[in-house]
């Protein structure tokens, strides 16, 4: 969903860092979720100098997120 | 405690707002290492803090946090993702705001070592920060020389 809300432009400079946010979200989830507060990133890397400061991150404030029984299957 | 307002114990400060590094500070000095909630709240808080601000004043505080964490016997999964994201929130910070700081070198390469020796998650966490140190060129500074022949080699 949060895809939807950039530009074309900031979802390519993006797009190897949702894949890895992703893989890592699926990883969670086969472990039964993971409990907050956390903050893991996922930085655009080897890039040029200008896309070093594009990522994306992920916060969980509170409670457990990305449990199996969230996500599904 | 503020800390706790931006892990969402309380609804008047919103995400993004950034916790003094002085109250920081104070908050590691107090910490008990056999308190895992409360570590792993610390870690977050810190976290954030080096990713946030654009001073680099929370680096030392982190510096504090690993040694104080490095000698806990039991140490969470979210403590140590927080861990691993405030080392590479600091490798990410341009050179001019880091101005030569360097984290403590022992406690960075164990908790790289906790992070390989934990869950999938955490291993491929601690991998990108390895890659990240080499990438920057910083591994040498940050894990020790020996550490990064152990870890990076391995």
């Amino acid at each position: 969903m949060l895809r939807g809300w950039l530009e074309p432009r900031q979802l390519a400079r993006r797009e190897t860092a949702f894949e890895e946010a992703e893989r890592w979200i699926l990883l969670v989830r086969d472990q039964d979720g993971v409990s907050g507060p956390v903050a893991r990133s996922f930085p655009v890397r080897k890039r040029a100098r200008e896309d070093r400061t594009a990522r994306v991150d992920i916060e969980i404030i509170k409670g457990t997120a990305f449990a199996r029984g969230i996500l599904g299957a | 405690m503020s800390l706790w307002r931006r892990a969402g114990g309380g609804a008047d400060v919103g995400p993004g707002t950034l916790i003094p590094a002085s109250e920081l500070a104070e908050a590691v000095a107090g910490l008990a290492v056999e308190d895992a909630e409360r570590v792993q709240v610390v870690a977050f808080a810190v976290a954030c803090a080096v990713r946030d601000a654009d001073d680099g004043q929370a680096l030392p505080v982190l510096a504090d946090l690993l040694v104080t964490t490095s000698v806990a016997v039991d140490v969470n999964e979210g403590t140590l993702i927080n861990l691993l994201s405030a080392v590479q929130y600091a490798s990410l910070l341009p050179t001019d705001v880091r101005a030569g700081w360097k984290p403590p070198a022992e406690a960075v390469a164990s908790l790289v070592r906790r992070g390989l020796g934990s869950s999938e998650a955490l291993r491929e966490q601690a991998e990108d920060l390895l890659g990240a140190l080499v990438d920057e060129d910083l591994a040498d500074d940050w894990l020790g020389r020996d550490a990064t022949r152990d870890l990076v080699d391995r």
